[in-house]
């Protein structure tokens, strides 16, 4: 049989007091404290990576194009992020000059092609250029680069992509 | 807006997700940027004459969109174009075609073109080379 004070004795020794450090193994303050301190804040650390792992809603751009006469490799798009390339489509202003569009997925170049023969917008994929029923369709998780160059008439690009 | 600026590295000195359109050389670049860019101490901003000159072209007017297709009904076209350009070349638009090249009238910075057809068609008419704008181009009509 226990008297009052052994049950009051037994809740003190389990509740435990507000001042009570965060403890696992404590009373029920040290617990709350424990769960408080370490728990909570380690649960959301992980739900935040957890969540920065997957893909965020995407914003598409509208159709852009660039254009050069240079006689080196520059850039007509130089974008940085997550993201993918749509379409891209490439042309000459007019046909036969030595020419190229590259393009650069997170620092790999993933096509290089030259749209010398093309006087009117003429598909770009990662296979090609000339296949008018195909999507360039490729994602990028660092960087999306354009590049073009040409030795005559001017080279053109256009391109349609989304970013987060 | 129209700008002319710097190329840094190979790349434009711009945000490029406000680029509408550019042309670079290797050591400049003229673009056309849509609203929400914030302007860089670096760029100069130029008129739409200066942005269509890089691409060695003009606005385009003309007096009538539709002609009888009689080779005698006329339309005039008109380039407006930058003072530094001497000529300018009209294309067929579609097939990239030479019409003809005309002289720049130095004291107006135009240059005209007249059109007549003896079939009925419509005819799309740039004056120099391709730009997204199509500020350069116009369609007439023959019938």
């Amino acid at each position: 049989m226990f008297g009052i004070e052994e049950i009051v004795g037994t809740l003190r020794r389990v509740l435990g007091s507000r001042t009570d450090a965060a403890d696992a193994a404590g009373s029920l303050h040290a617990k709350v404290k424990y769960i408080n301190d370490t728990k909570i804040p380690t649960t959301e650390t992980n739900l935040t990576n957890t969540i920065n792992t997957r893909q965020a809603p995407r914003r598409g751009y509208p159709v852009a194009a660039g254009s050069t006469t240079s006689n080196s490799y520059v850039s007509l798009l130089s974008s940085t992020g997550k993201g993918r390339l749509i379409r891209l489509q490439g042309k000459v202003a007019s046909s036969g000059p030595t020419c190229g569009i590259k393009v650069i997925i997170d620092g790999t170049t993933i096509i290089e092609v030259s749209p010398s023969i093309y006087t009117s917008w003429t598909e770009i994929t990662a296979l090609g250029i000339g296949d008018t029923n195909q999507a360039f369709d490729m994602c990028f998780n660092q960087s999306l680069n354009i590049q073009a160059y040409t030795l005559g008439a001017a080279v053109y690009a256009q391109w349609v992509y989304e970013k987060e | 807006m129209y700008f002319r600026v710097p190329v840094v590295d190979g790349a434009l000195d711009i945000d490029y997700s406000f680029l509408i359109e550019a042309r670079l050389t290797d050591s400049i670049g003229v673009v056309m940027l849509r609203d929400g860019f914030e302007v860089r101490a670096s760029w100069q901003q130029i008129s739409e004459t200066d942005y269509l000159a890089a691409f060695n072209a003009g606005r385009l007017q003309t007096n009538k969109t539709v002609v009888t297709a009689n080779g005698l009904d006329t339309a005039t076209v008109v380039a407006e174009v930058h003072s530094d350009l001497a000529e300018i070349t009209f294309y067929h638009a579609d097939t990239g075609e030479v019409i003809t090249t005309v002289p720049v009238d130095p004291t107006t910075c135009t240059a005209t073109l007249q059109v007549t057809a003896t079939t009925p068609g419509v005819v799309r008419i740039r004056a120099g080379e391709p730009t997204i704008t199509r500020l350069n181009e116009v369609v007439i009509t023959a019938q």
